[in-house]
């Protein structure tokens, strides 16, 4: 990487990139989250994989005619 | 020179800092990013 690139924030402010920077990077994030939830392949709360922990089988209990 | 205002208002060790602070923060994101991708790879590859 160039040395110098320091310089940059000499012409554009550093606020206004944080912030858009940010903004951005969030509506990448959410875009992304919904776009895979809105597909069978990927949707990870609609599977029908319960999750590994505190889910517990169904106690069979014989019936009693 | 070091002393004058710049465009942005911030002198050439302002400049400096803030570039040494906003690199290593990239590169940690980029590391999240990384470990996440590889994480969902893991989970169902998608190609």
């Amino acid at each position: 990487m160039n040395e110098k690139l320091y310089k940059m924030w000499l012409l554009i402010q550093p606020s206004t990139v944080l912030i858009g920077l940010g903004v951005f990077l969030i509506v990448l994030g959410l875009a992304i989250h919904m776009i895979l939830l809105s597909t069978d392949d990927f949707n990870w709360l609609e599977d029908g994989i319960p999750a590994v922990e505190g889910v517990q089988a169904a106690q069979v209990v014989p019936q009693q005619m | 020179m070091a002393d004058n205002k710049s465009l942005t208002g911030l002198t050439e060790e302002e400049a400096q800092e803030f570039h040494g602070i906003f690199t290593s923060s990239m590169t940690a994101f980029f590391g999240v990013v990384i470990l996440a991708h590889v994480l969902a790879w893991l989970w169902r590859p998608w190609l």
